[in-house]
């Protein structure tokens, strides 16, 4: 697991993480601080729920994104991917450590905002306590799972296309998928159109991979039905985009 | 090593800049013609913003229910209604009940809890706002500007303040709509907010808030003639001239469910106004008659 270490070391020692971990852990508890919460107390949990969500997705998106880009076009470019070939780790194996090393920082990111919105931002209510634990699990789960096969993504195509293709490409994809999708389908239910109807089915939905609303206006849990069936669906759209990733991934420049 | 004489150039540059922005800053800020809302991209009021304003309907009554009773069903215990697969389609229909399926999942309400007073309030605000801004997307938006003064003129609004600028907005529409007569949808919008004044001003006659006259409500009636015939005679031209086919037929159903609607209010409308008049000749007979005793 040499590059593992490697990517870990090159990453832990560029401390821009720092930043992330600034935005998710302090940020939830001071950005409440420049809204209309400061009038209203009752909005300062939800304002704290926002924070911590919108900063673990800006972190991944961001963050996550271009240091995965970055790491797969280093690895290709620089001659270390060739030398792990001679070593006998294959391209897979190496795509799947650079790839280790970056979950290694989203996983902790993850976990920390799921904990800030468990301590910081529980309900009063007992009654809604019960299923708040369960909601930020399912949260936290479905954002690692929407996350992950992004970040193999880019770390495969830097390595085959540069890390500044990769990384908007990436970006732009998964901001579809969380907001342009849902525009797309409220648009396509005030008027019909066969081909955009087609690109809707075909596209990325993680849109319902964002539970941040459900969080703010205390909707309750996702059931256990719909939580299944989102898994089963973006472990497999995770499936694809890792396939992809691995049939693109290189690990020497020509 | 720096050559002094382009440093002292650069220092002048700057100090010359500063000098002309400061000076030219303030008289900036007092010219009229440059005060223009806040517009992004100028999408508020272009094409692209009507078609934003489309989109956004449907996340504007997501959480509607939820704002009114506190739950996803109303008062009669009936959930809204699931979207059934196309059975002509099996691959696709598969694809689109898979796709409904997770929608229904992830917007269920599962909190046992009802929602709080704050709660409602809070995201009938967050509905009103919206609405707001896809009014001001497209306000000549047939649903979206109802919508609004709906939440106006039923006292739903949020903002107590607003609930007077249901007559102003109104007006805004008309003015906004009638410079749009090549579209039968904005006439369309036009009359239903004469409409709506009439409706105003006959409530708050009702109420003995304000009483607006029976000349405003008479023009106001005339307005709203004006608007129908204009859209009755762009319909038949459009027929003449096949431009209905330049919409879909979804559009094209609606706008003639909202002309049957909008002559019915109309004469409703009118009859109103007849009783009301009426009412006053009898009040102003009375009157002479009292004063000749």
């Amino acid at each position: 697991m040499r590059l593992l270490r490697i990517t870990l070391a090159t990453i832990f020692q560029r401390k821009s993480w720092v930043v992330c971990a600034f935005l998710v852990l302090i940020f939830p508890f001071a950005l409440p601080l420049i809204s209309s919460a400061t009038e209203k107390p009752l909005l300062v949990q939800p304002a704290r729920v926002q924070a911590a969500w919108s900063m673990l997705w800006l972190c991944g998106l961001v963050w996550g994104l271009f240091t995965a880009a970055h790491e797969g076009e280093h690895n290709a470019r620089s001659g270390l991917g060739e030398y792990f070939l001679t070593t006998g780790i294959s391209r897979i194996r190496q795509l799947g450590q650079i790839w280790l090393a970056l979950m290694a920082f989203i996983a902790p990111l993850t976990l920390a905002a799921a904990l800030v919105c468990q301590f910081g931002a529980r309900p009063a209510n007992p009654a809604e306590q019960a299923w708040w634990w369960q909601l930020n699990l399912q949260y936290a789960a479905l954002y690692l799972l929407v996350i992950s096969p992004l970040l193999m993504l880019a770390i495969a195509t830097a390595s085959r296309y540069g890390s500044t293709c990769s990384f908007a490409l990436c970006l732009l994809l998964a901001l579809y998928g969380l907001y342009g999708v849902a525009y797309l389908d409220n648009m396509l239910r005030v008027e019909e159109n066969p081909l955009l109807q087609a690109v809707l089915w075909t596209s990325p939905q993680y849109r319902f991979a964002d539970l941040t609303q459900r969080m703010y206006y205390k909707n309750g849990a996702l059931s256990a039905d719909t939580f299944k069936l989102l898994c089963a669906y973006f472990c497999g759209l995770g499936a694809v985009l890792f396939s992809l990733s691995g049939a693109c991934f290189k690990s020497r420049a020509s | 090593m720096r050559h002094p004489g382009s440093t002292v150039a650069l220092a002048g540059l700057f100090g010359m800049g500063l000098l002309l922005c400061t000076l030219s800053a303030r008289p900036l800020q007092r010219v009229a013609e440059l005060k223009t809302p806040p517009n992004p991209l100028g999408l508020k009021r272009s094409p692209y913003g009507e078609v934003i304003a489309m989109a956004m309907q449907g996340s504007i009554d997501t959480n509607f229910l939820i704002s009114i009773y506190g739950t996803q069903t109303d008062r009669a215990g009936k959930p809204r209604p699931i979207q059934p697969p196309d059975q002509d389609k099996p691959l696709t229909g598969q694809l689109q009940s898979v796709l409904e399926e997770m929608r229904q999942g992830y917007e269920k309400r599962t909190n046992p809890v009802l929602a709080s007073e704050t709660l409602k309030r809070f995201l009938r605000r967050k509905a009103e706002d919206k609405l707001r801004l896809a009014y001001n997307l497209d306000p000549s938006h047939y649903a979206n500007y109802n919508a609004l003064h709906f939440f106006l003129a039923e006292h739903i609004s949020t903002r107590p303040e607003m609930i007077p600028m249901a007559g102003s907005l109104a007006q805004e529409t008309i003015t906004y709509c009638m410079a749009r007569q090549e579209d039968p949808q904005a006439l369309l919008t036009a009359s239903a907010a004469y409409g709506n004044l009439l409706q105003l001003m006959f409530q708050e006659r009702a109420d003995g808030t304000r009483d607006a006259g029976i000349h405003d409500m008479e023009r106001c009636l005339a307005g709203l003639d004006h608007t129908i015939s204009l859209y009755l005679a762009l319909s038949d031209r459009w027929l003449e001239t096949g431009e209905w086919n330049r919409l879909s037929g979804q559009r094209v159903e609606e706008c003639q469910e909202r002309i049957l609607y909008i002559s019915r209010m109309r004469e409703i409308a009118a009859e109103t106004l007849l009783r009301i008049k009426k009412g006053q000749v009898m009040q102003n007979s009375l009157k002479s008659g009292e004063r000749s005793e």
